[in-house]
C-alpha cells in the first residue's frame, strides 16, 4: 500500500509511525514544505530564548523511513487522488493523511505587513526572531496566551524590554482561570514585563518600530511579535469535496467524508470529551491521539479516537508550574468550584457537576495531577473519593479500589 | 519480557521499596550515601492506602504510554525493553507527563528541574525496590508466565461461579 502524508507536524509523525508499526514494508511519502521536518514545535520558544539550540528540538527518535516531497501541496482532486504541488506536477495517493497544522492568524491592523513584525510558529520562524532578538532592546508583543506570553518571557530574558498588548482582562485566557493567571501575571511584572490588559493595537508604523494602542499611547518598538491564535490550514481543500465545517469533519476512525483519505491534528474540527462541544484544538497531546488513530485505521488496524480535550495544558513559566484540564471556566447552576489557595505560589482550583470532576487547574503543586486528568476523562461519578480529592488526598490506590 | 507486578494483599505498608528506590538513584547508591546526600535522592514509588489496602504505585511502563505521547520534548520514550525512559539533557520541566499519567507516578525534581520517574533500574537485572520487598509483595514476572496465570485463575473462578450455579457439565 502507498500512504501520503501532507504535513510534518506531531500529528504526522505520529501516524507514520502508527502505519510502519503495522505495515513496515509500507512505502510513505511525506509533503511538507517546511525547512524542518518532524521537530518539538512547543520548544520554539526555548529556541527564541537562547536555552536550546534548532538541532535540539529536532527528534533525534529512529525516525521510520519515508520518503520526504519537499513541497506544498495546493489543491486536492479526490476524483482522481492526486494532489497538485506548487512547484508543478502532481503526486498520486492511494490512502492519504491531511495534517497541514495551522497558521498563525494575521490580525487586520494597518501596518501588520511591515517589516520588523514576526510569528512564532515554525523552527525557521524561532531562528529568525531569535536572529533579529539579539539586535533589539525593546520588543511589543499582541497576544497575551501561551504563545505570547512564551515569547514575551524569552524576550525579557535576553534584557529586551518587552510590552504584552492584550485585549482580555487577563493573560493566558482560556487556559488557566483568572486566579491563576494573575498569579502568573504577578510574575511577569516582577520580571519588568509591561502588561496592558483590555488594550489593543491599532496601528503599526515606522516599519514595525512604532505602535499605536486603542488607548491613543504610542510606544516605541525595535520589533513587535504577533500572537493572536492559529488557523486551520485548509485553503488548498477549498473545492475538494471534502467536508468542512470549523475545521475538517471527521469520524471516529478520523476518516473524512471520502473513503481512504483521513485527517488529523489542528485541521479537523473534534468532540470535546467534557463539554461535548465540537472544536478545534491545537493541542499536542490531541494531535498525538488523532494522528495514531489515523495512521492505524490507514494501515488497516482499528482504532476510534475517544474525543479531545479543549484545555490540557501544562508549562511553566517564570518557575510557576501550572496544569490545566477540562472545563476550567465553567460556573453556575450545578457547578460546584473548590479553590484553595495554599500560600502565593500555590493554588488549586477543582470543578464538579455533583460528583464528577469536570476540571481542575494545579498551579505551583502539580502532584498527582494526572490522576485528576484520568478521572475527568472518564466522567465516572466520585462518590466518598469525591472528598478525598477534595483533600488532596486522592492516589491512584482510591482508584483501583473503589 | 518481564515486568514489576504487584500483588496487594502481601504489602504490609513497610515502604522498603521507596527506600531502596531512592538509595539506587542516589549518587552512591548506598544508605550511608543516600542519607547525606543533599539534596536526597527521589524515590520514584509511592506505597499508597486505601480502603485499609496497602500497595505499592509504580510506573507500568504502558503500551501506548500516555507520558510518551504528550511528552513535547521528545525526552520519554520506550527503549528496546519496552521501558519508558528519559533521554538526558531533553527534559525542559513541562510537566506533560505529570499531567497525563493515570497512576500519579511521575514527579519534579525541583533542584535540576526535570521530571522524574521509574526507569525500571534498567542496568540492574532486577529492580532495587523488588529486591527490597520482604514480603514478596512486589515481584518480576516473565510476562508470558504472568498471563498464563492470570487466564488460570480467571478460568478457576469462571467454572467455580458456574459449577455454583449449576450450569456447568461436570
Amino acid at each position: 500500500m502507498n500512504y501520503t502524508i501532507v504535513g510534518g507536524g506531531i500529528a504526522a509523525f505520529a501516524a507514520l509511525k502508527a502505519i510502519r508499526q503495522l505495515d513496515p514494508h509500507a512505502h510513505v511519502t511525506v509533503i511538507n514544505e517546511e525547512e524542518h521536518c518532524f521537530y518539538y514545535r512547543p520548544m520554539t520558544p526555548l529556541v527564541v530564548k537562547g536555552d536550546r539550540e534548532r538541532d535540539e528540538i529536532l527528534s533525534d527518535e529512529r525516525i521510520p523511513e519515508f520518503h520526504r516531497l519537499h513541497d506544498r501541496a495546493v489543491s486536492l482532486d479526490t476524483a482522481t487522488r492526486s494532489i497538485a504541488l506548487r512547484q508543478g506536477g502532481s503526486h498520486s495517493f492511494e490512502r492519504l493523511l491531511i495534517a497541514t497544522g495551522s497558521s498563525p492568524v494575521i490580525p487586520d491592523i494597518p501596518g501588520i505587513h511591515e517589516k520588523n513584525i514576526y510569528y512564532l510558529r515554525t523552527l525557521t520562524d524561532a531562528t529568525k526572531l531569535r536572529e533579529a532578538a539579539k539586535k533589539a532592546k525593546k520588543a511589543v508583543v499582541l497576544g497575551g496566551g501561551l504563545v505570547g506570553i512564551k515569547q514575551a518571557v524569552a524576550l525579557n530574558h535576553l534584557g529586551i524590554e518587552v510590552t504584552v498588548v492584550e485585549k482580555e482582562a487577563c493573560i493566558l485566557q482560556p487556559r488557566l482561570d483568572r486566579e491563576g493567571a494573575e498569579i502568573i501575571a504577578g510574575k511577569l511584572k516582577e520580571k519588568g514585563i509591561r502588561l496592558l490588559l483590555g488594550e489593543s493595537i491599532t496601528e503599526i508604523g515606522a516599519e514595525g518600530r512604532k505602535v499605536r494602542l486603542a488607548s491613543g499611547e504610542t510606544i516605541a518598538t525595535d520589533l513587535v511579535c504577533i500572537a493572536v491564535g492559529v488557523k486551520p490550514n485548509l485553503a488548498w481543500l477549498s473545492g475538494s469535496g471534502l467536508a468542512i465545517d470549523r475545521a475538517l469533519v471527521v469520524d471516529e476512525k478520523m476518516e473524512t467524508n471520502v473513503a481512504g483519505i483521513y485527517a488529523a491534528g489542528d485541521v479537523v474540527q473534534s468532540k470535546d470529551m467534557v463539554t461535548g462541544k465540537t472544536m478545534v484544538s491545537g493541542l499536542w497531546t490531541n494531535a498525538v491521539d488523532m494522528g495514531r488513530t489515523a495512521g492505524t485505521n490507514m494501515a488497516g488496524g482499528k482504532l476510534k479516537y475517544a474525543g479531545s480535550l479543549e484545555i490540557m495544558n501544562a508549562t511553566e513559566i517564570e518557575r510557576v508550574a501550572f496544569i490545566s484540564v477540562g472545563n476550567i471556566l465553567a460556573e453556575g447552576n450545578g457547578i460546584d468550584i473548590v479553590r484553595h489557595r495554599r500560600n502565593n505560589d500555590v493554588y488549586r482550583k477543582l470543578i464538579f457537576k455533583d460528583d464528577i470532576l469536570t476540571g481542575a487547574v494545579f498551579l505551583g503543586d502539580v502532584t498527582n495531577a494526572g490522576i485528576y486528568t484520568a478521572l475527568i476523562k472518564s466522567g465516572m461519578p466520585l462518590g466518598h473519593l469525591k472528598e478525598k480529592a477534595i483533600q488532596s488526598t486522592l492516589n491512584y490506590a482510591d482508584c483501583c479500589m473503589r | 519480557m518481564n515486568r514489576i507486578y504487584v500483588i496487594p494483599e502481601r504489602c504490609t505498608g513497610c515502604k522498603s521499596c521507596e527506600l531502596a528506590c531512592a538509595v539506587q538513584h542516589s549518587k552512591e547508591k548506598t544508605l550511608l550515601g543516600a542519607i547525606s546526600q543533599f539534596p536526597p535522592p527521589q524515590k520514584r514509588l509511592y506505597v499508597e492506602t486505601a480502603g485499609g489496602v496497602k500497595m505499592p504505585i509504580l510506573c507500568r511502563h504502558c503500551d501506548e504510554a500516555p507520558c510518551v505521547n504528550s511528552c513535547i520534548t521528545g525526552c520519554l520514550y520506550k527503549d528496546d525493553n519496552g521501558y519508558v525512559r528519559r533521554k538526558k539533557g531533553r527534559c525542559i520541566g513541562c510537566w506533560s507527563c505529570i499531567m497525563s499519567c493515570p497512576f500519579g507516578v511521575i514527579s519534579r525534581d525541583n533542584q535540576q528541574h526535570i521530571a522524574v520517574k521509574c526507569d525500571r533500574c534498567h542496568k540492574l537485572d532486577t529492580p532495587a525496590c523488588v529486591n527490597a520487598c520482604p514480603t514478596k509483595a512486589l515481584q518480576l514476572v516473565e510476562i508470558d508466565d504472568l498471563s498464563a496465570e492470570v487466564r488460570n485463575r480467571v478460568i478457576l473462578t469462571e467454572t467455580a461461579a458456574l459449577r455454583a450455579t449449576g450450569t456447568a457439565g461436570g
